[in-house]
Order: structure tokens, then sequence, then C-alpha cells
């Protein structure tokens, strides 16, 4: 009894979309609401109570506008103090859980964009995904030529449902304390992010500019690109091996290796910043796989952000005028990257000033410091977390900050799960080759 | 130019096929009695024969009705075009459908036997779970029909006029209709003994006939990239539906 009324009580929740205007069918949303309806024997009770949990906290915390925050959970995720981590958790395990496609339908999404089906095309294919990926699934197989692939696979009808979903929150008044933290600006930043994503050639521009432009970093493994294999709804690539960040920390790692991939994961980031000037611009652990010789492959290239200039510029200043202590000098280069969305001269603007100082001192090289930072330490990520939360309050930044800090915010993350110890000024510094 | 070439190559197997199974049986009789058996043979197959043909010209007029429907769409298509396609008499082309009503009629109807054949030859699908065989089913019956999409949205403009044959109260439609739906009903109830779904009888034959036509009027109207939406449409209608099925049903 009580379980019947517990699914059905699901069941009500999902469909209440449908009165919220949201097409099941034309909704992304909708897709992942399915997965509400997946196998129930296949859950443990504890997992479902926890779920029922978090699904009703969810609700609670995000009212009733569900499709696009979904998407939108995963921007505001580094805003540990506005949505409770549990929803996080949820709003990611619904995001990777999205139902698999069905043989039939992945062979015939397969045929419609590449013109064969999946077996005619690759000596080997596998029909069950090992992996869902941003927007699709992915298939491993083996190539004509005996290359060992993963195929990604996107699902039918995303790109409509992305824009219905956005459609949706364009009509909706956010609630006021969400309003502040999403600027129009940067829904609309975040709708052009994911359209592009659901282009699969975009994806595969971005690994070779990764290929291209990261080969110095000996550590970072970047796939090859299979064009004749791809399309914008399929790509081919090369299989990465290595372990998720969970079955890493399983084995409960030496502090040495602990410290090795830690500093590693933020040379990679800092690399991005100075000298790529394009971020990847998804945190999500899922995207890092680490080899047994201390390599990190990187994978999952649909949200790559390309810095402008200034942006770059002004956190070269930004760490220059810390190094030497100069506030002018941060003052100005804090304008540069903020894009002049503050102004300084304007006493009030004082505690942003001071918070993003804090903030950026975990990043930022300081004088005289030659202590690794240690980042399992919870004090580290708490005050990161709570003086990027003033960072927001006081501020709204500009959507490329926004994504930088998104991208460090999920970098301490998995700095402090890792309780790595890193020498984040000697990195830096070398990076910047100064 | 292709006709020929195709003419002789329905030919071949026909004359490659005699040969191949005259000597299996031709051994042993061929000794006794060589020159009845041949004879006897066709005499018995006569009827069936006929009938045989009559199906393949009645298989070559919609071929090449479809065809001409594809190029220049079903109402500028007249009869007379379609006879000299086909390479027949006007005449013997009324014999076989006195409208072109009645062409669309049997093209439906030998999409629905190609279905129903595919249906039981399929290993895969007649064992996939009952979503992804519905699934597999439509979008096999969509692809199927694409290249004729604009005849399709034909047909449906004519199933509005109360005298058309393409009505859906007319016998011809009830009777097609009925095959449909009693093909639905086969999938079902299997569907049912393997307690995939729990019992719906007429209830769930109906929905899903219904359900079928409006993938159908969706598909018509979808604007987008190869049709991407119907297939999306499709495939989450159906999860979600056999999920709460499963669940059997749901409080309102």
């Amino acid at each position: 009894m009580v379980k019947r009324s517990q699914a059905s009580d699901k069941a009500r929740r999902a469909l209440k979309v449908g009165g919220l205007g949201v097409r099941i069918a034309g909704s992304y949303l909708g897709y992942q609401m399915q997965s509400l309806f997946l196998d129930e024997s296949a859950r443990e009770e504890s997992k479902a109570t926890f779920q029922q949990k978090s699904a009703q906290r969810l609700r609670d915390e995000l009212g009733e506008l569900r499709g696009p925050v979904m998407k939108l959970g995963q921007t505001l995720s580094m805003q540990g103090h506005v949505v409770p981590e549990e929803v996080l958790q949820e709003l990611t395990d619904l995001q990777m859980h999205a139902p698999p496609m069905h043989p039939t339908l992945m062979r015939t999404q397969f045929k419609r964009s590449m013109g064969k089906y999946p077996e005619e095309v690759f000596a080997r294919f596998e029909l069950e995904p090992f992996a869902a990926a941003s927007l699709g699934q992915v298939h491993s197989a083996v190539t004509p030529g005996g290359d060992e692939v993963a195929v990604k696979i996107q699902y039918p009808g995303i790109r409509e449902a992305i824009r219905n979903d956005f459609a949706l929150l364009r009509t909706v008044t956010l609630p006021a304390r969400w309003a502040k933290y999403v600027s129009d600006e940067m829904i609309e930043e975040a709708e052009q992010g994911f359209i592009l994503e659901t282009d699969y050639r975009n994806e595969a521009r971005n690994i070779e500019f990764f290929t291209e432009h990261a080969s110095e970093l000996e550590f970072l493994r970047v796939p090859d690109v299979f064009h004749e294999y791809s399309s914008d709804k399929v790509l081919t690539m090369t299989f990465m091996r290595g372990e998720f960040l969970d079955q890493l920390l399983e084995r409960d790692p030496s502090q040495e290796l602990r410290d090795r991939a830690g500093s590693r994961l933020f040379e990679l980031f800092v690399h991005q910043l100075y000298n790529l000037h394009a971020i990847h611009a998804d945190p999500h652990p899922g995207n890092y796989l680490y080899g047994d010789d201390g390599t990190i492959a990187l994978i999952d290239y649909g949200c790559v952000k390309y810095l402008p200039e200034e942006i770059v510029r002004g956190s070269h200043a930004m760490a220059d005028s810390l190094w030497e202590g100069d506030e002018a000098g941060f003052a100005k280069a804090l304008q540069m990257v903020l894009r002049d969305r503050i102004d300084f001269g304007d006493p009030k603007s004082q505690p942003v000033r001071d918070a993003f100082r804090e903030y950026l001192q975990y990043l930022m090289p300081t004088k005289g410091r030659k202590r690794a930072i240690d980042f399992g330490e919870p004090t580290a990520l708490d005050s990161m977390t709570s003086l990027w939360d003033k960072v927001l309050r006081t501020c709204p930044p500009n959507p490329e900050v926004f994504f930088i800090c998104r991208q460090e915010l999920g970098l301490f993350n998995v700095l402090y799960r890792l309780k790595a110890r890193v020498s984040t000024t000697e990195i830096t510094e070398r990076v910047r080759g100064r | 130019m292709p006709s020929p070439t195709k003419r002789g190559a329905k030919k071949k197997p026909a004359a490659g096929r005699s040969p191949k199974q005259a000597p299996k049986r031709a051994p042993k009789r061929a000794a006794k009695k060589p020159a009845k058996k041949p004879a006897k043979k066709a005499s018995k197959k006569a009827p069936g024969k006929r009938a045989r043909n009559k199906e393949q010209t009645k298989a070559r007029i919609l071929k090449a009705a479809l065809e001409l429907f594809r190029k220049q769409g079903f109402h500028k298509t007249t009869t007379k075009q379609i006879s000299r396609k086909a390479k027949i008499a006007e005449g013997t082309l009324f014999n076989y459908f006195k409208t072109k009503e009645d062409l669309a009629l049997y093209f439906f109807e030998t999409e629905l036997q190609s279905c129903i054949d595919w249906y039981h030859e399929d290993e895969y699908i007649r064992s996939a779970p009952l979503p992804e065989k519905l699934f597999g089913l439509v979008q096999r019956y969509l692809d199927r029909v694409e290249p004729y999409e604009e005849f399709l949205g034909a047909v449906y403009l004519r199933a509005l006029q109360p005298r058309s044959k393409l009505n859906p109260l007319s016998l011809e439609v009830q009777e097609l209709r009925l095959r449909q739906l009693m093909f639905i009903r086969d999938i079902l109830e299997e569907a049912e003994d393997n307690e995939e779904i729990p019992p719906l009888g007429e209830f769930g034959v109906y929905a899903l006939g219904l359900g079928f036509l409006a993938i159908v009027t969706f598909w018509l109207n979808d604007a987008s990239e190869g049709k991407e939406n119907t297939m999306a449409l499709l495939d989450r209608a159906l999860t979600l539906g056999s999920n709460v099925l499963r669940r059997g049903g749901w409080e309102w």
C-alpha cells in the first residue's frame, strides 16, 4: 500500500510537468523524468528513499520550474549555499541516468545521421551503451581498421527540447533569490551553449583544439576524432582507458598519488586559462579518467569556452598585481575581467574587491608562499564556496568569469575529495612562465 | 533505361529457380512420367498462377503510381499517366483499380501486410520489449512511406470527404482498420502473456490504434530535420506509457 502510493506520488509529480505546459515529448526534462519510472526492482530501498527525499527537496527548492533547471542546475552547482548538495547530486544523477535508447532507436538515430546502420560501418559494435554522456550515450566499437573507439550517439530531438525548455524558462518569473544570480544574459549564454553542445562537430573541433594546443602537458591524454565515422549527432573517438575519481578513491591511494593527481589537475586548469585561453567548462568528475601511469584523460569536450583576450590579460594582471601587492593594479585587473560591471571608484565596491581577493588567494600565486595548499581541509572548500557566494551576491559576473569560476569550484571539489596538497604558487608561476 | 534491366533481373531468378527445383524431384519420377508431370503441375497451379500474375500486375501498377505520386503528387497524377507508366491499357488499369482511391487502399493494405510479415520474420524485434517492438514497427512503417509523404497527406485530406472510399467509415477502410487492430491485439496479447503489461483488453488495442494515427499525423506535420521529433515523440510516449502501465497506472 505504502509502496503503491509512493509510486503514484512520483507519477503525479512527474506528470505535473504536463500541467506546466511542458510537452513531455518535447522537453529534455520530460526525457529525464522517465528515469523516475525506471525499473523499481533495480534500486535498493535506501536509494529509493533518498531519491524520494531529495526529489522532494528538489521540488521545494526549485519550485515549479523544472525544465531547463536540470541544465541550469549544473550551471548553478557552484553555489553550494543556494542548492543543497544532495539535490545537486540528484540533478547530476538524473542527467547521467537518462534512460538509454534501446537498440532499435539507437540504430535508427545512427542511420538517420550516418546513412548506414552501425554494424554496417564498424567491424564490431556493442549494442549496449557503456556510458551516458551529455545529450547522448556512448557505445564501444572497433573500426574496420582495428581501432578501439567510443561512439557517442545523440538522443533524438534534444535540440528542440532544449529550445522548448528555454522558451518556457523565459516565460516564468524566477524566484527572487534566483533572479539575482541568474541574469538574462546568462540564460541566453546557457542556451547558446547547450544548443552548441548538440552539434557534435563542434565538439570534434574542441577536441582537435586541445590536441593541438595542450600537447605540452605530457600527462594529458586527449582522444582522436574519427571524422569518417562522425556527424553532428554521432561522434567517434579513441576509446579512453582509466579510472573515474570514485574508483580511484576506492583503492585508497597514497598521499603521493593524491598530490600528483591533484597537482596535475590544477596544472591542467591554469594551463587552459593562461596558455590555451579556453576552458573545458564541464567540471563533472566523470569527465576525467585517471591512468595507472599517472596520466589524466580528459573526455567530453561538448562545452569548451574560448576566452576573450581581455579576460586572459586581466587574469594575468590580477596574478601580477596580487603578487606585487599592487592594490590599484588589482582593481584595474578586476575591472578588466569583470568587463566594467563594477565601478571601483565607488566606495561600495570595496567588499567585492575584498571578496575576490580573498577568493583568489587559493588560485593566484602568493609571494613567499612555498607551502602547498591542503585542499583536503574542509575549511578551504567551505571558505571558497562561501566567498564565491559573496562575490555573486555583490556582483553577478559576466558569463566568462562565471564559467571560469564554475570550473574552479569543480576543481576544488575534486581536489577536496582527493585530499590533495597542491603547490599552487609554484605551478601557476611555472605555467605563466614567470 | 531502368525498366528493361529491372525486368531482366526479375526474369532471371524465376528462370534460375525452375531448373534448380526440377533436378531435385526429377531424377526418380522423371523416368516414370516425364511428359505428364510438368503438364499436371501447370494445370494444378494455373489458378494460383493467374492470381499471382494478377497480384504482380497490381504491384506493378502500384509501383508506377507511387513513383508518379512521389514525383508530381497525388492530385496531379492521372490514371492515364499511371497506365502509361505501368505499360498497360487504361482499361486494364480500370479492371484492377476503379479509382486512385482504390490504389491508395491497396497501398495501405500491402504496407500493413509487409509490416505483419516483417514482424513475424524478424526474430530480434519479436523478442524485444514491448516499447522497442512498437517503436520498431512504427519506425519501419514511417521509413517505408517516407518517400510518399505528400501522397499520405493527400489521403488524409481525402479521408475527410464523406463519400470517399478513404473515409474512416467506409467499408474498405473499416476492413483495413480491423486487420490493423487485430495485429495490434496479437502484439498486446503477447505482451500480456509475458506479463510485460497488465491485461488491457480492447481498450489497449484501440488506444494504440489511435496512438498510431496520432503519430502519423504528427509525422506529417513534423518539419524537423530527418523527422527527428517524431522519433523522439514516439520513443518517449512509448517508454513513458509502458512504464506507467507496468505500474498499473496511477491515481489522478
